[in-house]
Protein backbone atom coordinates (compact mmCIF):
# COMPACT_ATOMS: atom_id res chain seq x y z
CA UNK A 1 0.00 0.00 0.00
CA UNK A 2 0.64 3.49 -0.47
CA UNK A 3 -0.19 7.00 1.21
CA UNK A 4 -0.95 10.44 -0.69
CA UNK A 5 -0.29 13.30 1.66
CA UNK A 6 -1.68 16.17 1.03
CA UNK A 7 -0.06 19.44 2.47
CA UNK A 8 -2.12 22.84 3.01
CA UNK A 9 -1.50 26.29 4.44
CA UNK A 10 -3.69 28.44 6.14
CA UNK A 11 -4.16 32.35 6.64
CA UNK A 12 -2.04 31.77 9.87
CA UNK A 13 0.57 30.03 7.70
CA UNK A 14 0.20 26.56 9.63
CA UNK A 15 0.55 24.17 7.78
CA UNK A 16 -1.52 21.03 8.32
CA UNK A 17 -1.46 17.55 6.16
CA UNK A 18 -4.28 15.08 5.70
CA UNK A 19 -3.42 11.39 4.23
CA UNK A 20 -5.15 8.55 2.79
CA UNK A 21 -4.17 5.34 1.80
CA UNK A 22 -3.92 4.06 -1.90
CA UNK A 23 -3.49 0.09 -3.10
CA UNK A 24 -1.02 -1.31 -4.69
CA UNK A 25 -2.53 -0.78 -7.97
CA UNK A 26 -3.45 2.81 -8.04
CA UNK A 27 -3.43 5.23 -10.63
CA UNK A 28 -2.08 8.69 -10.60
CA UNK A 29 -4.96 10.34 -11.58
CA UNK A 30 -6.59 9.39 -8.59
CA UNK A 31 -3.87 10.97 -6.15
CA UNK A 32 -4.12 14.31 -8.58
CA UNK A 33 -8.02 14.59 -8.84
CA UNK A 34 -8.46 13.83 -4.97
CA UNK A 35 -5.89 16.82 -4.99
CA UNK A 36 -8.40 18.95 -6.90
CA UNK A 37 -11.49 18.05 -4.76
CA UNK A 38 -9.65 18.75 -1.66
CA UNK A 39 -8.88 22.01 -2.87
CA UNK A 40 -12.26 23.23 -3.45
CA UNK A 41 -13.31 21.39 0.13
CA UNK A 42 -10.81 23.45 1.98
CA UNK A 43 -10.40 27.78 2.83
CA UNK A 44 -6.70 26.94 2.83
CA UNK A 45 -4.52 26.46 0.27
CA UNK A 46 -2.78 23.37 -1.21
CA UNK A 47 0.61 23.39 -1.40
CA UNK A 48 2.15 20.17 -2.09
CA UNK A 49 1.07 16.03 -2.68
CA UNK A 50 3.49 13.19 -1.75
CA UNK A 51 2.96 9.32 -2.58
CA UNK A 52 5.17 7.52 -0.40
CA UNK A 53 5.41 3.80 0.74
CA UNK A 54 7.66 3.29 3.57
CA UNK A 55 9.48 -0.42 3.31
CA UNK A 56 10.40 -1.65 7.18
CA UNK A 57 13.46 -3.82 7.54
CA UNK A 58 12.57 -6.20 9.54
CA UNK A 59 14.11 -7.00 12.83
CA UNK A 60 16.79 -4.53 12.46
CA UNK A 61 19.31 -5.49 15.52
CA UNK A 62 21.82 -2.64 15.45
CA UNK A 63 25.45 -3.96 16.23
CA UNK A 64 27.20 -1.69 18.96
CA UNK A 65 28.53 1.69 16.72
CA UNK A 66 28.06 3.18 13.38
CA UNK A 67 31.78 3.75 13.90
CA UNK A 68 32.69 6.32 11.56
CA UNK A 69 30.61 7.32 9.02
CA UNK A 70 31.67 7.31 5.30
CA UNK A 71 30.63 10.33 3.41
CA UNK A 72 30.30 9.96 -0.67
CA UNK A 73 30.42 12.53 -3.32
CA UNK A 74 29.45 12.08 -6.81
CA UNK A 75 29.52 14.68 -9.41
CA UNK A 76 26.62 15.00 -11.43
CA UNK A 77 25.85 16.14 -15.10
CA UNK A 78 27.30 19.16 -16.07
CA UNK A 79 29.36 19.06 -13.18
CA UNK A 80 28.29 21.94 -11.76
CA UNK A 81 25.75 20.23 -9.58
CA UNK A 82 27.10 18.03 -6.86
CA UNK A 83 25.88 15.29 -5.49
CA UNK A 84 26.16 14.49 -1.76
CA UNK A 85 25.11 11.86 0.55
CA UNK A 86 26.04 10.87 3.82
CA UNK A 87 25.91 6.78 3.81
CA UNK A 88 26.87 5.75 7.15
CA UNK A 89 28.63 2.92 5.85
CA UNK A 90 32.15 0.95 6.33
CA UNK A 91 34.77 1.92 3.96
CA UNK A 92 35.34 -1.22 2.62
CA UNK A 93 31.79 -1.84 1.02
CA UNK A 94 31.72 2.36 -0.06
CA UNK A 95 33.02 0.82 -3.42
CA UNK A 96 29.95 -1.95 -3.75
CA UNK A 97 27.54 1.33 -2.97
CA UNK A 98 29.48 3.67 -5.51
CA UNK A 99 28.76 1.64 -8.23
CA UNK A 100 25.13 1.28 -7.47
CA UNK A 101 24.61 4.89 -7.14
CA UNK A 102 26.76 5.64 -10.00
CA UNK A 103 24.60 2.91 -12.33
CA UNK A 104 22.64 5.67 -14.11
CA UNK A 105 19.63 4.94 -12.39
CA UNK A 106 19.92 7.63 -9.60
CA UNK A 107 19.96 11.57 -9.79
CA UNK A 108 19.92 14.35 -7.51
CA UNK A 109 17.67 16.27 -5.93
CA UNK A 110 17.48 18.70 -9.34
CA UNK A 111 17.07 15.37 -11.57
CA UNK A 112 20.43 15.52 -12.57
CA UNK A 113 21.97 12.15 -13.21
CA UNK A 114 24.81 11.33 -11.59
CA UNK A 115 27.75 10.67 -13.26
CA UNK A 116 31.31 9.95 -11.80
CA UNK A 117 33.48 10.00 -15.26
CA UNK A 118 36.56 8.47 -13.50
CA UNK A 119 37.44 6.96 -9.91
CA UNK A 120 39.42 9.84 -9.18
CA UNK A 121 36.37 12.31 -9.29
CA UNK A 122 34.49 10.08 -6.43
CA UNK A 123 35.55 11.45 -3.29
CA UNK A 124 35.10 9.66 -0.16
CA UNK A 125 35.68 10.97 3.52
CA UNK A 126 35.01 9.69 6.72
CA UNK A 127 35.42 12.91 9.19
CA UNK A 128 31.73 14.40 8.28
CA UNK A 129 31.41 15.84 11.46
CA UNK A 130 34.18 18.30 11.38
CA UNK A 131 34.29 19.04 7.95
CA UNK A 132 37.20 17.90 5.87
CA UNK A 133 36.52 19.00 2.25
CA UNK A 134 36.89 15.61 0.20
CA UNK A 135 39.34 16.18 -2.70
CA UNK A 136 38.00 16.07 -5.94
CA UNK A 137 39.52 16.50 -9.19
CA UNK A 138 37.24 18.44 -11.02
CA UNK A 139 37.30 22.13 -9.32
CA UNK A 140 34.22 23.26 -9.74
CA UNK A 141 32.16 20.43 -8.42
CA UNK A 142 30.25 22.03 -5.58
CA UNK A 143 29.34 19.59 -2.74
CA UNK A 144 25.67 19.74 -1.77
CA UNK A 145 25.34 19.18 1.91
CA UNK A 146 22.60 18.86 4.39
CA UNK A 147 21.46 21.82 5.65
CA UNK A 148 22.64 21.14 9.30
CA UNK A 149 25.88 21.44 7.51
CA UNK A 150 25.35 25.13 5.41
CA UNK A 151 27.94 26.72 7.49
CA UNK A 152 30.13 24.36 5.53
CA UNK A 153 29.16 25.01 2.34
CA UNK A 154 31.13 27.73 0.96
CA UNK A 155 34.44 25.64 1.68
CA UNK A 156 35.44 23.64 -2.13
CA UNK A 157 37.94 22.26 -3.60
CA UNK A 158 38.54 25.07 -5.23
CA UNK A 159 41.55 27.47 -4.47
CA UNK A 160 42.06 26.63 -0.69
CA UNK A 161 44.51 24.03 0.38
CA UNK A 162 44.32 21.85 2.80
CA UNK A 163 45.85 23.73 5.48
CA UNK A 164 43.82 26.45 4.98
CA UNK A 165 40.84 24.90 5.40
CA UNK A 166 41.33 22.64 8.37
CA UNK A 167 42.25 26.20 10.32
CA UNK A 168 39.27 27.97 9.07
CA UNK A 169 41.25 30.56 7.54
CA UNK A 170 39.42 31.30 4.26
CA UNK A 171 40.06 34.30 2.45
CA UNK A 172 37.43 36.29 1.88
CA UNK A 173 38.49 37.17 -1.68
CA UNK A 174 35.35 38.77 -3.58
CA UNK A 175 36.33 36.88 -6.78
CA UNK A 176 36.17 33.45 -4.96
CA UNK A 177 33.33 34.11 -2.80
CA UNK A 178 31.59 35.30 -5.81
CA UNK A 179 32.50 32.35 -7.87
CA UNK A 180 31.36 29.84 -5.56
CA UNK A 181 27.90 31.76 -4.67
CA UNK A 182 27.15 31.75 -8.30
CA UNK A 183 28.13 27.83 -8.81
CA UNK A 184 25.74 27.41 -5.90
CA UNK A 185 23.00 28.87 -7.86
CA UNK A 186 24.04 27.19 -10.94
CA UNK A 187 23.98 23.78 -9.06
CA UNK A 188 21.69 23.59 -6.20
CA UNK A 189 17.77 24.44 -6.24
CA UNK A 190 17.17 28.32 -6.32
CA UNK A 191 14.48 28.08 -3.66
CA UNK A 192 17.64 26.62 -1.15
CA UNK A 193 19.77 29.60 -1.94
CA UNK A 194 16.88 32.11 -1.36
CA UNK A 195 15.84 30.20 2.13
CA UNK A 196 19.07 30.39 3.18
CA UNK A 197 20.47 34.02 2.65
CA UNK A 198 20.62 34.88 6.25
CA UNK A 199 22.80 31.63 6.88
CA UNK A 200 25.05 33.17 3.73
CA UNK A 201 24.63 36.29 5.51
CA UNK A 202 25.66 35.18 8.57
CA UNK A 203 28.63 32.96 7.58
CA UNK A 204 30.17 35.69 5.42
CA UNK A 205 29.96 37.99 8.70
CA UNK A 206 31.49 35.18 10.86
CA UNK A 207 34.01 34.69 8.31
CA UNK A 208 35.33 38.35 8.67
CA UNK A 209 34.99 38.35 12.50
CA UNK A 210 37.30 35.35 12.17
CA UNK A 211 39.48 37.55 10.77
CA UNK A 212 39.96 39.59 13.20
CA UNK A 213 37.54 42.17 11.38
CA UNK A 214 34.47 43.38 13.58
CA UNK A 215 32.27 44.69 10.63
CA UNK A 216 29.97 43.07 8.70
CA UNK A 217 31.39 44.70 5.40
CA UNK A 218 27.87 44.91 3.97
CA UNK A 219 29.86 46.41 0.74
CA UNK A 220 31.63 43.20 0.34
CA UNK A 221 28.01 41.06 0.65
CA UNK A 222 26.18 43.59 -1.37
CA UNK A 223 27.98 42.59 -4.57
CA UNK A 224 27.25 39.02 -3.86
CA UNK A 225 23.95 39.00 -2.99
CA UNK A 226 23.51 41.29 -6.59
CA UNK A 227 25.04 38.28 -8.48
CA UNK A 228 22.18 35.42 -6.98
CA UNK A 229 19.59 37.93 -7.80
CA UNK A 230 20.69 38.54 -11.64
CA UNK A 231 20.97 34.46 -11.99
CA UNK A 232 17.36 34.64 -10.93
CA UNK B 1 -2.22 27.13 -10.28
CA UNK B 2 -0.80 23.51 -10.98
CA UNK B 3 0.38 20.76 -8.83
CA UNK B 4 3.93 20.20 -10.72
CA UNK B 5 5.53 17.08 -10.74
CA UNK B 6 9.23 17.07 -8.94
CA UNK B 7 12.02 15.73 -11.42
CA UNK B 8 12.74 12.89 -9.03
CA UNK B 9 11.74 10.33 -6.79
CA UNK B 10 13.00 10.19 -3.30
CA UNK B 11 14.46 7.67 -1.62
CA UNK B 12 14.94 8.09 2.39
CA UNK B 13 16.82 5.19 3.94
CA UNK B 14 16.95 5.11 8.15
CA UNK B 15 19.62 3.85 10.19
CA UNK B 16 19.78 3.01 14.10
CA UNK B 17 23.26 2.67 15.86
CA UNK B 18 23.77 1.06 18.82
CA UNK B 19 23.52 4.13 21.48
CA UNK B 20 19.77 4.36 19.29
CA UNK B 21 20.30 7.46 17.59
CA UNK B 22 18.79 7.77 14.15
CA UNK B 23 20.15 8.37 11.18
CA UNK B 24 18.51 9.21 7.59
CA UNK B 25 19.70 9.88 3.76
CA UNK B 26 18.76 10.23 1.01
CA UNK B 27 18.96 9.46 -2.98
CA UNK B 28 17.15 10.24 -5.95
CA UNK B 29 15.54 8.12 -8.99
CA UNK B 30 14.61 10.37 -12.14
CA UNK B 31 11.05 10.30 -13.16
CA UNK B 32 9.58 8.28 -15.82
CA UNK B 33 10.30 5.23 -14.24
CA UNK B 34 7.30 3.30 -12.99
CA UNK B 35 6.67 3.16 -8.86
CA UNK B 36 7.59 -0.77 -9.17
CA UNK B 37 10.77 -0.46 -10.27
CA UNK B 38 11.59 2.75 -8.36
CA UNK B 39 10.52 -0.28 -5.54
CA UNK B 40 13.26 -2.62 -6.81
CA UNK B 41 16.15 -0.20 -7.29
CA UNK B 42 15.59 0.71 -3.86
CA UNK B 43 15.52 -2.43 -2.44
CA UNK B 44 18.85 -3.64 -3.78
CA UNK B 45 20.95 -0.13 -2.81
CA UNK B 46 18.96 -0.86 0.75
CA UNK B 47 20.05 -4.49 0.82
CA UNK B 48 23.65 -2.49 -0.06
CA UNK B 49 23.35 -0.53 2.26
CA UNK B 50 22.11 -2.48 5.19
CA UNK B 51 25.45 -5.10 4.65
CA UNK B 52 27.70 -2.20 4.23
CA UNK B 53 26.55 -0.27 7.31
CA UNK B 54 27.53 -1.06 11.28
CA UNK B 55 24.53 0.13 12.16
CA UNK B 56 21.20 -1.57 10.86
CA UNK B 57 18.94 0.11 8.16
CA UNK B 58 15.67 0.14 9.71
CA UNK B 59 13.56 0.80 6.56
CA UNK B 60 12.74 3.44 4.10
CA UNK B 61 10.84 5.21 2.16
CA UNK B 62 10.07 6.33 -1.37
CA UNK B 63 7.93 8.91 -2.40
CA UNK B 64 6.96 10.75 -5.39
CA UNK B 65 5.74 14.46 -4.59
CA UNK B 66 4.26 17.20 -7.16
CA UNK B 67 4.61 20.86 -5.72
CA UNK B 68 2.56 23.93 -6.57
CA UNK B 69 3.76 26.21 -8.74
CA UNK B 70 2.30 29.69 -7.87
CA UNK B 71 2.60 31.66 -5.05
CA UNK B 72 -0.55 30.25 -2.61
CA UNK B 73 -2.61 32.77 -1.15
CA UNK B 74 -4.57 31.26 1.25
CA UNK B 75 -7.99 32.87 2.91
CA UNK B 76 -6.52 35.15 5.81
CA UNK B 77 -9.57 33.64 7.76
CA UNK B 78 -8.32 30.21 7.16
CA UNK B 79 -7.40 27.96 10.22
CA UNK B 80 -6.15 24.58 9.52
CA UNK B 81 -7.40 23.42 13.09
CA UNK B 82 -10.81 23.43 11.85
CA UNK B 83 -11.15 20.17 9.73
CA UNK B 84 -13.92 18.80 7.30
CA UNK B 85 -14.15 15.25 9.00
CA UNK B 86 -15.48 12.29 6.67
CA UNK B 87 -15.70 8.99 8.20
CA UNK B 88 -15.94 6.12 5.25
CA UNK B 89 -16.43 2.41 6.01
CA UNK B 90 -14.30 -0.67 4.89
CA UNK B 91 -15.70 -3.98 5.21
CA UNK B 92 -16.67 -3.76 9.07
CA UNK B 93 -13.85 -1.06 9.80
CA UNK B 94 -13.89 2.50 9.51
CA UNK B 95 -11.09 5.35 8.38
CA UNK B 96 -11.29 8.69 8.19
CA UNK B 97 -9.80 11.27 6.38
CA UNK B 98 -9.69 15.48 7.36
CA UNK B 99 -9.71 18.31 5.26
CA UNK B 100 -8.39 21.06 6.66
CA UNK B 101 -9.34 24.40 6.88
CA UNK B 102 -12.65 23.35 5.44
CA UNK B 103 -14.81 26.01 3.70
CA UNK B 104 -17.56 27.02 6.22
CA UNK B 105 -20.15 27.18 3.33
CA UNK B 106 -20.10 23.62 3.44
CA UNK B 107 -20.49 23.21 7.01
CA UNK B 108 -24.47 23.20 8.17
CA UNK B 109 -25.59 24.99 10.94
CA UNK B 110 -25.55 21.76 12.98
CA UNK B 111 -21.62 21.47 12.16
CA UNK B 112 -22.47 18.74 9.60
CA UNK B 113 -21.02 18.92 5.97
CA UNK B 114 -23.34 19.25 3.78
CA UNK B 115 -23.63 16.60 1.17
CA UNK B 116 -25.93 17.83 -0.57
CA UNK B 117 -23.26 20.33 -2.11
CA UNK B 118 -21.72 19.84 -4.98
CA UNK B 119 -18.07 19.47 -2.73
CA UNK B 120 -18.65 17.02 -1.05
CA UNK B 121 -20.71 14.74 -3.23
CA UNK B 122 -17.37 14.96 -5.58
CA UNK B 123 -14.93 13.94 -3.24
CA UNK B 124 -17.11 11.13 -1.85
CA UNK B 125 -17.80 10.05 -5.45
CA UNK B 126 -14.16 10.57 -6.60
CA UNK B 127 -13.39 8.27 -3.53
CA UNK B 128 -15.90 5.23 -3.90
CA UNK B 129 -17.05 5.41 -7.18
CA UNK B 130 -14.67 6.98 -10.24
CA UNK B 131 -11.60 5.37 -8.66
CA UNK B 132 -13.33 2.72 -6.94
CA UNK B 133 -10.41 0.44 -5.33
CA UNK B 134 -7.69 2.97 -5.57
CA UNK B 135 -8.70 4.38 -1.85
CA UNK B 136 -8.16 2.00 0.44
CA UNK B 137 -8.52 1.93 4.94
CA UNK B 138 -4.94 1.08 6.59
CA UNK B 139 -5.25 -2.54 6.06
CA UNK B 140 -5.87 -2.17 1.92
CA UNK B 141 -8.98 -2.79 2.20
CA UNK B 142 -10.87 -0.50 -0.46
CA UNK B 143 -13.35 2.10 0.62
CA UNK B 144 -17.46 1.53 0.36
CA UNK B 145 -19.21 4.00 2.14
CA UNK B 146 -19.15 7.21 3.30
CA UNK B 147 -20.78 6.74 7.04
CA UNK B 148 -20.13 10.38 8.22
CA UNK B 149 -19.28 14.31 7.40
CA UNK B 150 -19.15 16.71 9.94
CA UNK B 151 -16.59 19.57 11.31
CA UNK B 152 -14.74 18.87 14.06
CA UNK B 153 -11.48 20.96 15.53
CA UNK B 154 -8.22 19.54 15.90
CA UNK B 155 -7.72 20.71 19.50
CA UNK B 156 -11.49 19.87 20.66
CA UNK B 157 -12.65 18.54 23.75
CA UNK B 158 -15.31 15.70 23.53
CA UNK B 159 -17.72 18.35 24.91
CA UNK B 160 -16.52 21.35 22.34
CA UNK B 161 -17.00 19.18 19.39
CA UNK B 162 -19.47 20.52 17.22
CA UNK B 163 -23.45 18.95 18.13
CA UNK B 164 -24.29 16.73 14.81
CA UNK B 165 -21.18 14.55 15.24
CA UNK B 166 -22.96 10.85 15.05
CA UNK B 167 -23.17 9.06 12.11
CA UNK B 168 -26.28 9.58 9.65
Amino acid sequence: MYKARYTFIDGSQSESSTTVTLSDSFRVDAVLSLADALRSASSASLTRVDVYRRIPVPNANPPPSLGDPVRIAIPAEGFLDGYHAVFPILPDYANDVLSELNSGEWTTASGRGLRAQDAASVSISSSWRNYNPPYLDGPDVIVVLPARLWRDLLVTSMALDSETRRYGEYPLARGLARYQLISLVQGVDVNQILSRLDAIIQLLQDIRTEQGQSEPYLDEIEPLLAAILELL
Amino acid sequence: MALVPAPVYTVTFSFIDGSGSRATTSAYIQQGVAFVDVLARASGLAGLLNIASAGALTGYTVSRSWIEDTQVNPDPQSRVERKGRMIFSADAFKTRMDIPAIAPALVLQDGALDRGLTTIGAIETLMLTDFAGDFTDSRGVSLDALVAAYEAYSRSTRRRLPTRRLEQ
